[in-house]
Protein backbone atom coordinates (compact mmCIF):
# COMPACT_ATOMS: atom_id res chain seq x y z
CA UNK A 1 0.00 0.00 0.00
CA UNK A 2 1.61 3.39 -0.87
CA UNK A 3 0.83 5.98 0.98
CA UNK A 4 1.67 9.79 0.13
CA UNK A 5 2.39 12.14 3.09
CA UNK A 6 2.35 16.23 2.80
CA UNK A 7 3.43 18.17 5.47
CA UNK A 8 6.30 20.95 5.68
CA UNK A 9 7.24 19.67 8.94
CA UNK A 10 9.38 16.73 9.05
CA UNK A 11 8.78 16.10 12.52
CA UNK A 12 4.65 15.68 11.62
CA UNK A 13 5.71 13.21 8.75
CA UNK A 14 7.72 11.26 10.71
CA UNK A 15 5.03 10.75 13.92
CA UNK A 16 2.09 10.12 10.90
CA UNK A 17 4.38 7.80 9.41
CA UNK A 18 5.33 5.89 12.46
CA UNK A 19 1.76 5.74 13.28
CA UNK A 20 0.30 3.73 10.18
CA UNK A 21 3.29 1.49 10.26
CA UNK A 22 1.77 0.51 13.87
CA UNK A 23 -1.27 -0.28 11.91
CA UNK A 24 0.27 -3.63 10.90
CA UNK A 25 -0.91 -3.10 6.93
CA UNK A 26 1.62 -3.63 4.54
CA UNK A 27 2.29 0.50 4.08
CA UNK A 28 5.01 2.15 2.54
CA UNK A 29 5.23 5.51 2.87
CA UNK A 30 6.62 8.57 0.86
CA UNK A 31 7.23 12.41 1.57
CA UNK A 32 6.70 15.13 -0.01
CA UNK A 33 6.64 19.19 1.68
CA UNK A 34 4.19 20.83 -0.05
CA UNK A 35 1.47 20.08 -2.38
CA UNK A 36 2.93 20.84 -5.56
CA UNK A 37 5.91 18.73 -4.64
CA UNK A 38 3.10 16.04 -4.07
CA UNK A 39 1.50 16.10 -7.42
CA UNK A 40 4.94 15.28 -9.26
CA UNK A 41 5.43 12.62 -7.15
CA UNK A 42 2.09 11.08 -6.98
CA UNK A 43 1.75 11.51 -10.48
CA UNK A 44 4.83 8.88 -10.27
CA UNK A 45 3.84 6.34 -7.45
CA UNK A 46 0.38 6.10 -7.96
CA UNK A 47 -0.35 6.38 -3.96
CA UNK A 48 -3.21 4.42 -2.18
CA UNK A 49 -3.70 7.56 -0.31
CA UNK A 50 -2.81 11.25 0.19
CA UNK A 51 -2.42 12.32 4.04
CA UNK A 52 -2.07 16.16 3.82
CA UNK A 53 -1.94 19.40 5.53
CA UNK A 54 -3.13 22.23 5.03
CA UNK A 55 -1.14 25.42 5.72
CA UNK A 56 2.41 24.83 3.83
CA UNK A 57 4.23 27.17 1.36
CA UNK A 58 4.29 26.76 -2.28
CA UNK A 59 0.97 24.72 -2.94
CA UNK A 60 -1.41 24.69 0.18
CA UNK A 61 -3.60 21.59 1.18
CA UNK A 62 -6.55 22.80 -0.83
CA UNK A 63 -5.37 23.16 -3.73
CA UNK A 64 -3.50 20.08 -3.72
CA UNK A 65 -6.89 18.46 -2.83
CA UNK A 66 -8.99 20.07 -6.07
CA UNK A 67 -5.48 19.44 -8.28
CA UNK A 68 -5.90 15.92 -7.43
CA UNK A 69 -9.50 15.95 -8.22
CA UNK A 70 -8.63 17.69 -11.39
CA UNK A 71 -5.83 15.43 -12.77
CA UNK A 72 -7.37 12.56 -14.28
CA UNK A 73 -4.47 9.66 -13.40
CA UNK A 74 -4.84 10.76 -9.39
CA UNK A 75 -8.61 11.55 -8.92
CA UNK A 76 -9.86 8.71 -7.87
CA UNK A 77 -7.01 8.85 -4.76
CA UNK A 78 -8.85 9.33 -1.55
CA UNK A 79 -7.55 12.40 0.71
CA UNK A 80 -6.98 12.81 4.24
CA UNK A 81 -6.82 16.10 5.53
CA UNK A 82 -5.05 16.66 8.72
CA UNK A 83 -4.85 20.09 9.83
CA UNK A 84 -4.48 22.35 12.81
CA UNK A 85 -7.00 24.71 11.60
CA UNK A 86 -10.46 24.47 13.07
CA UNK A 87 -12.65 26.60 10.58
CA UNK A 88 -15.79 24.95 10.12
CA UNK A 89 -16.03 26.56 6.30
CA UNK A 90 -12.77 25.64 5.78
CA UNK A 91 -13.24 22.25 6.76
CA UNK A 92 -16.85 22.28 4.76
CA UNK A 93 -14.97 23.42 1.77
CA UNK A 94 -12.71 20.85 1.45
CA UNK A 95 -15.15 17.69 1.94
CA UNK A 96 -16.91 19.86 -0.95
CA UNK A 97 -13.68 19.96 -2.54
CA UNK A 98 -12.93 16.11 -2.76
CA UNK A 99 -11.35 15.53 0.66
CA UNK A 100 -12.57 11.97 2.44
CA UNK A 101 -12.26 13.06 5.34
CA UNK A 102 -10.62 16.09 7.75
CA UNK A 103 -8.94 15.46 11.06
CA UNK A 104 -7.90 18.62 13.57
CA UNK A 105 -4.69 18.01 15.10
CA UNK A 106 -3.98 17.01 17.38
CA UNK A 107 -4.65 13.88 16.58
CA UNK A 108 -4.08 10.54 18.88
CA UNK A 109 -2.14 7.77 16.70
CA UNK A 110 -5.33 5.57 17.72
CA UNK A 111 -7.28 8.32 15.93
CA UNK A 112 -5.72 8.28 12.63
CA UNK A 113 -5.26 4.76 12.43
CA UNK A 114 -8.87 3.78 12.41
CA UNK A 115 -9.23 6.86 10.04
CA UNK A 116 -6.37 5.28 8.02
CA UNK A 117 -7.90 1.69 7.94
CA UNK A 118 -11.64 2.50 7.59
CA UNK A 119 -10.30 4.67 4.05
CA UNK A 120 -8.09 1.80 3.07
CA UNK A 121 -10.67 -0.95 3.94
CA UNK A 122 -13.69 1.02 2.01
CA UNK A 123 -10.89 1.28 -1.29
CA UNK A 124 -10.34 -2.64 -1.24
CA UNK B 1 -12.91 36.52 22.82
CA UNK B 2 -12.36 35.09 26.59
CA UNK B 3 -8.44 34.90 27.42
CA UNK B 4 -9.42 32.95 30.64
CA UNK B 5 -7.60 30.63 32.21
CA UNK B 6 -10.60 28.47 32.58
CA UNK B 7 -10.74 28.02 29.14
CA UNK B 8 -6.89 28.36 27.90
CA UNK B 9 -5.42 25.88 30.71
CA UNK B 10 -7.70 23.22 29.89
CA UNK B 11 -7.13 23.76 25.53
CA UNK B 12 -3.31 23.37 25.83
CA UNK B 13 -3.02 20.64 28.79
CA UNK B 14 -5.46 18.52 26.00
CA UNK B 15 -2.71 19.34 22.97
CA UNK B 16 0.47 18.64 25.55
CA UNK B 17 -1.47 15.28 26.94
CA UNK B 18 -2.47 14.42 23.39
CA UNK B 19 1.32 14.93 21.42
CA UNK B 20 3.58 13.84 24.45
CA UNK B 21 1.59 12.29 27.20
CA UNK B 22 2.58 15.06 29.42
CA UNK B 23 0.86 16.98 32.05
CA UNK B 24 0.86 20.88 31.12
CA UNK B 25 0.02 22.92 34.09
CA UNK B 26 -1.31 26.50 33.47
CA UNK B 27 0.52 29.33 36.00
CA UNK B 28 -0.79 32.64 34.18
CA UNK B 29 1.95 34.92 33.47
CA UNK B 30 5.57 34.57 34.03
CA UNK B 31 9.11 35.91 32.86
CA UNK B 32 10.40 32.38 31.02
CA UNK B 33 14.21 31.83 31.28
CA UNK B 34 15.90 32.35 28.24
CA UNK B 35 17.05 30.76 25.35
CA UNK B 36 13.91 30.43 24.30
CA UNK B 37 12.83 29.09 20.62
CA UNK B 38 9.45 31.57 19.48
CA UNK B 39 7.14 31.09 16.95
CA UNK B 40 4.79 33.22 15.55
CA UNK B 41 1.33 32.20 14.32
CA UNK B 42 -0.67 35.12 12.14
CA UNK B 43 -4.51 34.49 12.23
CA UNK B 44 -7.66 36.00 10.05
CA UNK B 45 -11.05 35.91 10.17
CA UNK B 46 -13.74 36.44 13.58
CA UNK B 47 -11.08 38.10 14.85
CA UNK B 48 -7.19 39.13 13.62
CA UNK B 49 -4.39 38.89 15.49
CA UNK B 50 -0.95 37.15 16.31
CA UNK B 51 -0.24 34.26 18.74
CA UNK B 52 3.22 34.61 20.01
CA UNK B 53 4.44 31.58 21.00
CA UNK B 54 7.88 30.15 23.23
CA UNK B 55 8.71 27.23 24.32
CA UNK B 56 12.70 27.23 26.67
CA UNK B 57 15.48 25.21 24.22
CA UNK B 58 15.75 22.07 26.93
CA UNK B 59 12.28 21.41 26.86
CA UNK B 60 11.52 22.23 23.09
CA UNK B 61 14.34 18.91 22.58
CA UNK B 62 12.13 16.68 25.19
CA UNK B 63 9.12 17.43 23.58
CA UNK B 64 10.65 16.66 19.55
CA UNK B 65 11.56 13.35 20.91
CA UNK B 66 8.12 12.61 22.99
CA UNK B 67 6.40 13.40 20.02
CA UNK B 68 8.49 10.45 17.68
CA UNK B 69 9.22 8.18 20.64
CA UNK B 70 12.91 8.52 20.51
CA UNK B 71 15.77 10.12 22.64
CA UNK B 72 16.19 13.28 23.12
CA UNK B 73 20.03 13.05 21.01
CA UNK B 74 20.12 14.18 17.64
CA UNK B 75 18.06 16.94 17.00
CA UNK B 76 19.89 19.51 14.71
CA UNK B 77 18.76 23.39 15.44
CA UNK B 78 16.38 23.50 12.21
CA UNK B 79 14.65 20.11 13.24
CA UNK B 80 13.81 21.87 16.72
CA UNK B 81 12.66 24.88 15.07
CA UNK B 82 10.27 22.75 13.39
CA UNK B 83 8.72 21.11 15.70
CA UNK B 84 8.10 23.97 18.28
CA UNK B 85 6.64 25.68 15.00
CA UNK B 86 4.41 22.43 14.56
CA UNK B 87 3.84 23.10 18.58
CA UNK B 88 2.66 26.37 18.13
CA UNK B 89 0.21 25.84 15.22
CA UNK B 90 -1.89 23.40 17.16
CA UNK B 91 -1.78 25.29 20.26
CA UNK B 92 -2.84 28.23 18.40
CA UNK B 93 -5.80 26.68 16.73
CA UNK B 94 -6.50 25.25 19.61
CA UNK B 95 -6.90 28.35 21.94
CA UNK B 96 -8.59 29.93 19.58
CA UNK B 97 -11.67 27.37 19.23
CA UNK B 98 -10.91 27.37 23.10
CA UNK B 99 -11.79 31.00 23.43
CA UNK B 100 -14.05 31.58 20.63
CA UNK B 101 -15.62 28.26 20.21
CA UNK B 102 -18.26 29.31 17.55
CA UNK B 103 -15.22 32.02 15.79
CA UNK B 104 -13.76 30.76 12.13
CA UNK B 105 -10.15 31.43 11.93
CA UNK B 106 -7.81 30.97 9.05
CA UNK B 107 -4.37 30.38 10.50
CA UNK B 108 -0.90 31.24 8.73
CA UNK B 109 2.03 29.46 8.31
CA UNK B 110 4.18 29.78 11.78
CA UNK B 111 7.13 32.29 11.28
CA UNK B 112 10.03 32.08 13.63
CA UNK B 113 9.92 34.81 16.15
CA UNK B 114 13.34 35.45 18.24
CA UNK B 115 12.94 36.32 21.73
CA UNK B 116 16.05 38.46 23.07
CA UNK B 117 16.27 39.78 26.68
CA UNK B 118 13.50 41.84 27.65
CA UNK B 119 10.87 39.79 25.87
CA UNK B 120 11.00 37.00 27.79
CA UNK B 121 7.47 37.66 29.70
CA UNK B 122 4.01 36.45 28.94
CA UNK B 123 0.45 36.63 29.34
CA UNK B 124 0.07 33.13 29.55
CA UNK B 125 2.22 30.27 30.91
CA UNK B 126 2.55 26.77 31.40
CA UNK B 127 4.55 24.18 33.82
CA UNK B 128 5.77 20.27 33.43
CA UNK B 129 5.95 18.04 36.49
CA UNK B 130 6.73 20.64 38.68
CA UNK B 131 9.26 22.35 36.80
CA UNK B 132 8.79 26.08 36.57
CA UNK B 133 7.18 27.61 33.77
CA UNK B 134 8.68 26.79 30.59
CA UNK B 135 5.91 27.62 27.81
CA UNK B 136 4.46 30.72 27.39
CA UNK B 137 2.11 32.40 24.71
CA UNK B 138 0.35 35.68 24.24
CA UNK B 139 -2.51 36.67 22.05
CA UNK B 140 -2.39 40.67 20.40
CA UNK B 141 -5.87 41.06 18.02
CA UNK B 142 -5.01 42.98 14.80
CA UNK B 143 -8.76 43.62 14.30
CA UNK B 144 -10.52 42.85 17.12
CA UNK B 145 -14.27 41.50 17.51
Amino acid sequence: MQVLLVDDSSLMRQYVGRTLRMTGMDVTIHEAENGREAIGLALRIRPDLIITDLNMPEMNGEELVARVRQTTELKGTPVLVLSADRSPARREQLKRAGAVAYLTKPVTPEVLKRYFTGIMEAAL
Amino acid sequence: MILSAERIGPAISQVFETMYFREALYCGSATLKLPLLGTAVRFSGSVDGVFRWAVSERLAAQLAADFLGVETVGFDACELESAIKELANVACGSTLSAVMPSGDFHLSLPETLPIAAGEEEFRHSFSMEGAPPEIGFDIALTKPE
